[in-house]
């Protein structure tokens, strides 16, 4: 019998380890024997999926929180938080199953053009919103827009005085939900005719912005439809501070009445306390919103007579007054120990924006603004408001919050009536 | 109209004058170019509003604290702020610029942006040769004339006064005297301060009180300072009529929203033709 040479052994035992190793390897993963299957159990209970947690949804806010205006500005933003507590208690916006919490994000808009355009920069790049609030006064309201437009954020604004750039086919993303100086001046002529039948003459006072001539334009045409004239027109530097030299001006054509379009309550005090100092007895018819209260501490009680707007009297007396506003009132006091008509803006720029995305069931500002100009209504703090603004501004993007007209008689804030434009 | 303008340019006049005589004093005097000196007369508006209204103290005796404790406010401004920074116009400028910023920010953080009113000081209208006039500002008027012959006085007549007027036109020569140039200056800057609380607590009666109005009347006071001439108190009350003139009647020619333009304009001309103004000193 031949002996196994050494190569023929190192073969051998490396075939025999391979053999091994192959052999350990194939019990390691070999299938357990399966075990004789269990007595079928009964089926379980099928249990709900728990509901994705709710997500955070970025609304940006643009207002002048110091600076020109910012008097007007910071109870717009007490509003606008309010109602964003209000919309999450209530379990923030559905969308698709998901919940969002609102959460807003403010910049200053310090009152000037530079600063609000600094501050919708800073929303729109930094802070990366797709929805932002605020735009009163022209110049500021244009200065926000040259960033959210090109850049197709959504945009609710508290007011506009009516000229084409600030709500037009060229502006797809902006949307007015508060009101305008022009359905203002629509609503207060009307009311000045019914309660001063003797007034035919009108002086025109405006800031001195570009809406000036535009609000003049309508002003003398609406006047003319009731028999009106309007014999003169003003505009007032935005920082005047002594109201006589221009009042004297005003005045020096002995109008039967005197209309504004805009201004903020300490332009709207001085020129009512000016005015009267003056010798003026005449209405002074208003086309704006603004806080009486504020007005009647500028002006004094004693030149605080015979001026009317498109104001809040914020009576909860009143039988009519909306429930909506009237909680709104309530918590406004609860919260923050007072209630400022300014806040209304707020409050209603927050609720409609809420409604118009989940609505659109969607959080791309191109599909909530499509789905918003196409709704019949929504909920405002002043009861059921119907989309519009074709009327005006060629274009439905307008929300017509219903008014009240509300002003100062004798030293004292006092509510006329409510009014709803029937504008298309 | 004519008449009712003539009496609009004499109170608005007034108006400026008084603004402008604690900023020209504590300029002219103590040298210190004081920026702030609209916050301060801002200050001193919400100062009285707080002692007439809120505290309900006289407004007589509202007034006279304001310019106590706005006069104090002064000395705390001058030996802590200016002071230490005396012979370096950028520190000044700095400094006055972060008083600014404090004051505005704190009026706007403690009391609120919504604008307020104090009461008028002397209610009702007077006819005054057929035109119609507030009271308040008759009292403004009436105020700031008796202001500006007191200080004028004062600066002519008092040794206080003679050593400011030394240290504006010499101040090593002043100190080689032996006058307390730091005595002095703070005392400026205090009546300074003083009378720009007074007249914030008056304008706050005349038209309203916000945490930033005092960046208008700043503007007008060193347009009054360097149009009346550097160092003269008394050039104060031509300049301030010439642009209360301007103010009061340019808005009945042309728009009112150009006002501004047009009076710092006319400023700007008057100043081409007499640069260092009506009664300044040359250089």
């Amino acid at each position: 019998m031949r002996r196994m040479g050494k190569s023929a052994k190192l073969v051998s035992f490396v075939g025999l380890t391979v053999l091994l190793v192959t052999a350990l390897l194939a019990t390691a993963c070999a299938a357990p024997v399966p075990a004789p299957p269990p007595a079928p159990a009964p089926a379980p209970a099928p249990t709900p999926a728990p509901p994705p947690a709710p997500k955070t949804l970025k609304i940006g806010v643009c207002e002048a929180l110091t600076g020109f205006g910012s008097e007007g500005h910071v109870p717009i933003w007490d509003g606008e938080q309010l109602a964003a507590e209000w919309i999450n208690e209530r379990g923030g916006i559905t969308i698709n199953g998901q919940q969002y919490l609102i959460e807003l994000v403010v910049e200053d808009g310090k009152g000037t053009v530079e600063g609000y355009v600094a501050a919708a920069k800073k929303l729109v790049l930094e802070h990366e919103v797709k929805f932002i609030l605020g735009g009163i006064e022209t110049p500021f309201h244009l200065a926000i827009q040259s960033v959210t437009e090109p850049a197709k954020v959504l945009r609710a604004v508290h007011y506009t005085c009516g000229i084409a750039d600030e709500l037009a086919s060229h502006t797809p993303y902006t949307f007015n939900t508060g009101h305008s100086t022009v359905e203002g001046i629509f609503s207060s002529m009307a009311y000045l005719v019914e309660a001063y039948p003797e007034v035919k003459t009108l002086s025109m006072i405006n800031p001195g912005d570009a809406a000036a001539p535009h609000l003049t334009d309508w002003a003398t045409k609406e006047a003319e439809k009731h028999g009106l004239t309007v014999i003169d027109s003003n505009a007032w530097p935005f920082d005047i501070v002594d109201w006589y030299p221009f009042m004297t001006n005003v005045l020096a054509t002995n109008p039967d009445g005197l209309i504004y379009s805009n201004g903020w309550p300490s332009h709207i005090g001085g020129m009512l306390k000016a005015a009267r100092e003056l010798g003026f007895t005449g209405p002074l018819a208003g086309a704006n919103n603004i806080s009486p209260f504020d007005a009647l501490a500028i002006a004094g009680e004693e030149a605080s007579t015979n001026y009317f707007a498109n104001n809040w009297s914020l009576d909860t007396s009143l039988p009519d007054m909306p429930p909506m506003l009237k909680e709104m009132i309530q918590i406004s006091n609860d919260k923050l120990g007072s209630c400022h008509p300014n806040a209304i803006w707020g409050w209603n720029a927050v609720w409609c924006m809420a409604q118009a995305i989940e609505h659109a069931q969607s959080l791309d500002p191109t599909e909530v603004a499509d789905a918003w100009r196409n709704m019949d209504s929504m909920e405002t703090l002043l009861g059921t408001a119907k989309m519009g603004g074709m009327e005006i501004f060629g274009v439905r993007q307008r929300v017509q919050v219903p008014m009240e007209i509300a002003g100062l008689w004798d030293g004292e804030v006092k509510h006329i009536k409510w009014v709803t434009l029937e504008l298309d | 109209m004519a008449v009712q303008s003539l009496v609009n340019v004499l109170v608005l006049s007034s108006i400026y004058i008084m603004v402008t005589l604690g900023f020209a004093l504590v300029f002219s005097v103590a040298g210190i170019l004081n920026l702030a000196h609209g916050a301060i007369y801002m200050m001193g508006g919400y100062v009285c509003y707080i002692l007439w209204v809120t505290l309900g103290l006289n407004p007589w005796l509202s007034l006279l604290l304001t310019m106590l404790i706005m006069g104090l406010v002064g000395l705390f401004i001058e030996r802590f702020s200016f002071r230490p920074c005396r012979g370096s116009f950028e520190r000044i400028l700095l400094i006055s610029l972060a008083i600014i910023l404090i004051l505005e920010t704190g009026i706007n953080v403690t009391l609120g942006v919504t604008q307020k009113a104090i009461p008028d000081l002397v209610p009702g209208t007077v006819n005054v040769w057929g035109a119609s006039v507030a009271s308040t500002r008759l009292a403004a008027l009436a105020i700031s004339a008796a202001l500006l012959i007191a200080v004028a006085l004062f600066i002519q007549k008092s040794k206080l006064g003679q050593e400011m007027l030394a240290i504006s036109q010499d101040a090593v020569g002043a100190v080689l005297q032996g006058i307390d140039i730091n005595r002095v200056s703070a005392l400026a800057c205090a009546i300074g301060c003083a009378l720009a609380g007074l007249a914030g607590g008056l304008m706050g009666s005349i038209f309203f009180l916000n945490p930033f109005m005092g960046g208008t009347m700043l503007v007008i006071a060193c347009a009054l300072v360097i149009m009346g001439g550097i160092g003269s108190i008394g050039g104060i009350l031509p300049a301030g009529l010439i642009l209360g003139a301007i103010i009061g009647t340019v808005p009945l020619f042309i728009g009112g929203h150009l006002t501004d333009a047009v009076a710092f304009g006319l400023v700007i001309v008057i100043l081409l033709i007499r640069p260092r103004g009506l009664f300044g000193r040359e250089t």
